[in-house]
């Protein structure tokens, strides 16, 4: 799946979330949007393959949920102290709206392996195929509906409070 | 840095085992030992190279397969292909998944937008301290604003 519906998806999601959790909101969204396309670190191995490196195996476990986990650790670590972890939980969040992305493509043979190195299974759900764009311009779409409306209802509240705050300093 | 020796070792692992976990071998285990695998089911990718009626020829990544099947592709298709390995680069089709040529492409313009979407979003929230070597959050000019209004205060 593309990266473009990987970023929108995790969009609406902190933007739902944020609602009624607002550390999903604001400068962090993108952290979460950020871990949306951690795991596909591993498609440097397509520009490789083109220079005549073989590096398909070597890069896997960047697409497997322990790999992106460590490399979710390793970029939280170039924030500031005192952030790290919430850096990290949200890049891990990030990750997993990947794979849960990615489950639902179609492949003809082999699948996520998301219990590796617990076990060697691979899972696909075989609903959406990995070219889609009627899919990728849903989740945009969505994603564009979501920030106008919330800009529109943070607006309103925003306006309500400054009415507010005048009221009772005048009193 | 024991994350990062964890995750060499993890890779090291997977690289080592994963063909023999693998549902078909692939065109690399097919290619080092070509006979060892005839007659029995393999997975290749490549692109179209050529079509004919019944068949088309796909070129992998070590080489170019035919591969019989009434599937209707075009040249420049990208195609993964599980099928029963025949001698002379021949494979008989089982199941198959074909892109077509534009539709696969789109989705690498796709990503390029959305990362440089995603590059603008970071640097428009967070900043890279060099000093420090570290990514601290942006100061909005609100925020500024407010500071410099309390220290005149």
């Amino acid at each position: 799946m593309d990266w473009m519906a990987h970023i929108a998806f995790a969009f609406i999601l902190c933007a739902l979330l944020a609602l009624r959790w607002p550390v999903f909101g604001g400068r962090n969204t993108v952290l979460v949007m950020i871990g949306a396309i951690l795991p596909d670190i591993f498609k440097v191995y397509l520009p490789l393959q083109v220079l005549g490196i073989y590096a398909q195996d070597s890069l896997a476990l960047f697409h497997i949920p322990i790999g992106t986990l460590l490399v979710c650790g390793v970029c939280a670590l170039f924030f500031e102290e005192g952030t790290r972890v919430r850096v990290f939980l949200l890049f891990a969040l990030g990750m997993a709206t990947h794979y849960a992305l990615d489950g639902l493509l179609i492949h003809v043979s082999g699948g996520l392996r998301l219990l590796w190195p617990l076990s060697w299974g691979a899972w696909q759900l075989q609903l959406v195929r990995p070219d889609n764009w009627l899919g990728t311009t849903i989740l945009v779409a969505a994603a564009l509906l979501v920030y106008v409306v919330l800009k529109i209802r943070n607006d309103r509240v925003g306006r309500a409070e400054r009415t507010q705050d005048e009221m009772s300093s005048d009193v | 840095m024991l994350l990062i020796c964890a995750f060499v070792v993890l890779a090291a692992y997977y690289q080592a085992n994963i063909t023999q976990h693998l549902d078909y071998p692939r065109e690399g285990e097919v290619s080092a030992n070509y006979a060892k695998y005839v007659g029995q089911n393999v997975t290749i990718s490549g692109t179209v190279a050529a079509t004919d009626v019944g068949s088309f020829q796909l070129k992998g990544l070590y080489g170019t397969y035919t591969i019989l099947s009434s599937e209707a592709v075009q040249r420049g298709d990208v195609v993964t292909v599980v099928g029963t390995l025949q001698p002379g680069h021949q494979l008989r089709a089982v199941a198959m998944f074909v892109s077509p040529w534009l539709l696969s492409e789109l989705v690498y313009v796709r990503s390029f937008i959305a990362l440089i979407v995603l590059v603008v979003l970071f640097f428009m929230s967070w900043r890279f301290d060099w000093r420090a070597f570290v990514i601290r959050p942006r100061e909005k000019r609100r925020d500024r604003d407010q500071l410099s209004e309390r220290k005149v205060e």
